[in-house]
């Protein structure tokens, strides 16, 4: 029952920081949506199916947190990059440093109850 | 595009089919670029290999893609039968159907009662949390009434190709007079025509009312499902039973003669 409690627990962390990973990568460089959706597997960060980043990528351009453009592709269908827009790179700021604020925090508890 | 094999191709084509369903809520546009990044997800899976990819590879990609219902869920779409409609979605979709009914048995009253009922069908498809579900169907009269008129065309077609050639004699009106069937204007045959194409109007309009406010072409491809997706070998297997129900039909006249 705890390791269903864990999986579930992590499951929901994961889900909930899926956003902050896609900005985060493409933070530096624009990338071709499946290339996001492979940097995302390689480090780890999709505990769900590979597909829902697609949607969540669709979201975060109505946001317009990000900014998408289509290049022809030979291989199939035209292309879409993304990039963070400049409101993208605001928030993923803030994201970041709410991020670092939470986990300042539970490092700060976790040290208080050795203490 | 990949070069996958028929097998696999339908299997890619119904999953595709299938998200669009689940992401039936969002605008056309929307649904197209996820579509389009599956399909391109596909492509880069599989591009490469020289070989018509099989079914199981295609299957593969699949799983670690997700259900439709998986990526919905990525948009934030609820899905699934945990989910219900709530008592708003239901008296919207009966409403709907009511005024769909009011508006077959009195078709003067159509011009208010069709936008009444798809009104309410796209309130009812927006308030409820279920996007795959049977009350999903019955929120669209659109498709109902195009079934109908699909099977009153169906059954009326051939009354409509033998009515002029009967006076020209031959095996046809041979055929009609042998089982019966009268040819006037003013008959039941002639009515049923009439009604026939009056429910093809009305269909098409419901069809075009119900992609308009949709905004989805989910009504359209679902009513002309059956004869966009029918597969060569099964139009044959029609073809050859309709061959030998005609020369059956022939032989028998002529023993009959």
């Amino acid at each position: 029952m705890p390791d269903n409690f864990l999986n579930n627990w992590e499951t929901q962390v994961r889900k909930g920081l899926v956003e902050l990973c896609i900005l985060n990568v493409i933070a530096s460089e624009e990338l071709y949506g499946y290339d996001i959706v492979r940097a995302l597997t390689e480090s780890g960060s999709i505990v769900a199916s590979e597909g829902t980043i697609y949607p969540l990528l669709s979201r975060l351009r109505k946001e317009g947190l990000v900014d998408s453009r289509l290049i022809e592709s030979d291989r199939g269908p035209a292309r879409k990059y993304y990039r963070l827009s400049s409101k993208g790179k605001n928030t993923l700021k803030q994201m970041n440093n709410l991020w670092s604020d939470i986990a300042s925090s539970i490092s700060e508890s976790r040290g208080g109850r050795k203490g | 595009m990949s070069n996958l094999s028929p097998a696999a191709r339908l299997i890619w084509s119904d999953y595709l089919e299938r998200v669009r369903m689940a992401l039936a809520g969002l605008s056309a546009s929307e649904q197209d670029d996820v579509i389009n990044e599956l399909e391109n997800h596909l492509v880069e899976e599989t591009g490469m290999d020289q070989e018509p990819v099989s079914e199981s590879k295609v299957q593969a990609v699949m799983a670690r893609l997700g259900t439709a219902e998986d990526i919905a869920d990525g948009y934030g779409i609820t899905i699934g039968p945990t989910a219900s409609p709530g008592p708003e979605s239901y008296l919207l979709i009966v409403s709907s159907l009511a005024a769909l009914c009011v508006g077959l048995v009195f078709p003067v009253l159509e011009i208010i009662t069709i936008p009444v009922a798809a009104i309410a069908s796209r309130i009812a498809i927006s308030a409820s949390p279920v996007r795959e579900s049977p009350y999903r169907f019955a929120a669209y009269p659109g498709l109902i009434v195009g079934y109908l008129a699909l099977c009153a065309v169906l059954l009326a077609w051939p009354l409509a190709f033998v009515m002029p050639v009967a006076a020209t004699g031959g095996f046809l009106p041979r055929l009609l007079l042998e089982t019966g069937i009268p040819l006037i204007v003013g008959s039941a045959e002639y009515w049923l025509l009439v009604w026939a194409a009056f429910l093809v109007v009305t269909a098409l309009w419901w069809v075009a009312l119900a992609r308009i406010v949709t905004n989805s072409n989910l009504a359209t491809e679902k009513v002309f499902f059956p004869f966009l997706s029918i597969q060569r070998k099964t139009v044959r297997k029609f073809l050859n039973a309709g061959a030998v129900a005609l020369v059956a039909t022939a032989i028998a006249l002529g023993m009959i003669a």
